[in-house]
């Protein structure tokens, strides 16, 4: 058998994360595959251990630049075990609500992407149309778009004050209503069903193998969330749904990030509603020596920080495991039988942080050597996408989409 | 049975320790080479979640903590052993589960950890013209 190897990846200059996916096929289909990584290796954790505790969530918010709160909230309740010490309660709403706001742009984002993958570029812009005002919010808020500097060992760095925080209700006025238009509008399209159903699918069993978290694992019917089994911050208070799917394919992917964001919206609601006054701070100066570990359900799974400390200023072990180290290996049983046109999309529903769809060759292994670009692999599931939409004629996502305001 | 309880049933005289010093963290210690069996026993046994392995070098041994979630209890179980510092080897248990393959090769080439039984060696994360036998995570590689 004559087989191709077609490397996806490893670099562009927007990427977060450059990852080479090596696609051994068959024709069009996927009969094995290879993921490299390393690319983007910064020796955080080595670098860890030349920071001060209070240093170091400086440090891991630059881990990733989407999950900037989730990074240093994992490590700071590490710390805070080592400690002792629990924040007061009007630091842990400031925990959530950012954090909250942090899995909402991070969703849109995916979900604009996701729109753009199959060929609905105004899906695009209109998500990402509502994940501005979101980016302005925590700026508003926090001081930055990105990389917060929100909370620190003990409780939070700045107050945000209530009349700040009703702005989210104000925003959330505008989302609500959108999403939901968006989530019933998909889930009946049968374009969506036809490129998203039954596609890359995650079984229960290789969901286990690959210890898959977050929006993967529900997906594929896997009920974790770290927000309701170990809660942290101020999640115990709250009134929410874990959402959860059985069919592991890239539809169940997207429904269950397409819930999440309306669960987000109820948390956020009551967190600016409930949220008590008081100080921000426990004041926390030595760290003693010991061990601990604390996990955050980042936007796309289980973030989790061991820390050690031997009673000196820095810590000396600091291991950070972000949720793609076991969501992307998890691409190897999901992508093998499925075709070229829908790799991207399978890379792109476990929304690694960001995948390789540029800068792609084809090597051929007789004759010679042809190359494609990224936009050639898109515009395969373009043509795929359009292909379908063909046979459905206008559906009612379409008419929805023709309604929407244009863009400025 | 509270989840400390049905773990020392589990392993049996396979924990040699276990210690819980918050309500939703275990730590059992066990000998290197009943590693293997030690994770069977969280892993089959009683259906926790691989979440992954810490590798790093105290001042006599290095020390590989293996790190489980059982998530309807809320609690993380910490694996804890030891291995010597000059030949540090110990069995693979990327044989039980896929999610143990990148981790053990990160630990490899981080700590220089030898893991008998791993299909697949390779490098993860440090780029090919990285210096053989330098691991960047040993105490005397600075920064």
């Amino acid at each position: 058998v004559k087989k191709t190897i077609l490397p996806v990846g490893p670099f562009h200059p927007i990427q977060e994360e450059p990852e080479c996916f090596q696609l051994h096929l068959d024709g069009e289909r996927i009969v094995d595959m290879d993921v490299r990584i390393g690319y983007n290796h910064r020796g955080v954790e080595k670098l860890s251990e030349t920071k001060t505790f209070h240093q170091v969530p400086f440090l891991v918010e630059r881990v990733c630049g989407i999950c900037s709160a989730s990074h240093p909230l994992a490590y700071i309740q590490a710390v805070e075990d080592i400690a002792g010490v629990r924040p007061p309660p009007r630091a842990l709403y400031l925990r959530t609500i950012v954090n909250e706001l942090e899995r909402v742009h991070s969703h849109l984002l995916w979900v604009g992407l996701a729109g753009h993958f199959i060929g609905y570029n105004t899906v695009f812009m209109w998500a990402w149309k509502y994940r501005e005002p979101v980016m302005d919010l925590l700026e508003e808020l926090t001081g930055s778009r990105v990389n917060y500097a929100n909370a620190r060992v003990g409780g939070v760095s700045r107050d945000i004050a209530n009349a700040d925080l009703a702005k989210i209700n104000r925003y959330l006025e505008v989302m609500d209503p959108a999403v939901e238009l968006f989530a019933g509008a998909v889930a009946d399209d049968p374009v969506i069903h036809a490129r998203l159903k039954d596609v890359g699918v995650l079984s229960r069993r290789d969901a286990r193998d690959y210890a898959v978290v977050g929006p993967t694992a529900r997906a594929a019917g896997i009920p974790i969330d770290v927000r309701r089994d170990d809660p942290y911050a101020a999640y115990d208070d709250l009134d929410w749904d874990v959402c959860v799917e059985e069919s592991g394919d890239v539809f169940a992917m997207a429904v269950v990030r397409l819930r999440e964001l309306m669960e987000c919206s109820k948390m956020l609601r009551q967190a600016v509603r409930k949220i008590p006054g008081g100080p921000i701070d426990a004041v926390v100066r030595a760290i003693p020596p010991g061990e601990a570990l604390g996990h955050v359900e980042a936007p796309r799974g289980e973030t989790f920080h061991y820390v050690r400390s031997d009673g000196g200023a820095n810590p000396v072990r600091h291991k950070i495991r972000a949720p793609s180290y076991v969501n992307v290996p998890s691409f190897r049983a999901r992508a093998i039988g499925e075709t070229i046109s829908d790799a991207v999309l399978i890379i792109a529903s476990v929304d690694p942080c960001y995948s390789c769809t540029e800068r792609l060759a084809v090597v051929r292994s007789a004759d010679g050597q042809a190359e494609l670009s990224g936009e050639d692999l898109l515009r395969l599931s373009h043509e795929r996408t359009a292909e379908i939409r063909k046979q459905y004629g206008r559906t009612k996502l379409d008419e929805l989409l023709a309604k929407m305001p244009p863009v400025v | 049975m509270n989840l400390s309880d049905r773990i020392k049933q589990q392993l049996g005289p396979v924990a040699l320790e276990i210690d819980q010093p918050l309500a939703n963290r275990i730590y059992v210690y066990v000998n290197a080479d009943q590693i293997v069996a030690a994770v069977r026993g969280l892993y089959e046994g009683l259906g926790a979640r691989f979440q992954i392995l810490t590798g790093l070098e105290s001042r006599s041994a290095i020390e590989l903590l293996y790190h489980f979630s059982f998530d309807s209890e809320g609690t993380v179980v910490t694996l804890k052993t030891k291995v010597c510092t000059a030949f540090p080897e110990i069995e693979s248990i990327s044989p039980l589960m896929a999610s143990a393959l990148w981790i053990e090769r990160e630990v490899h080439e981080m700590l220089g950890v030898s893991f008998r039984g791993h299909p697949d060696m390779r490098r993860l994360l440090m780029s090919d013209d990285w210096p053989e036998g330098i691991h960047p995570l040993r105490r005397k590689y600075q920064l």
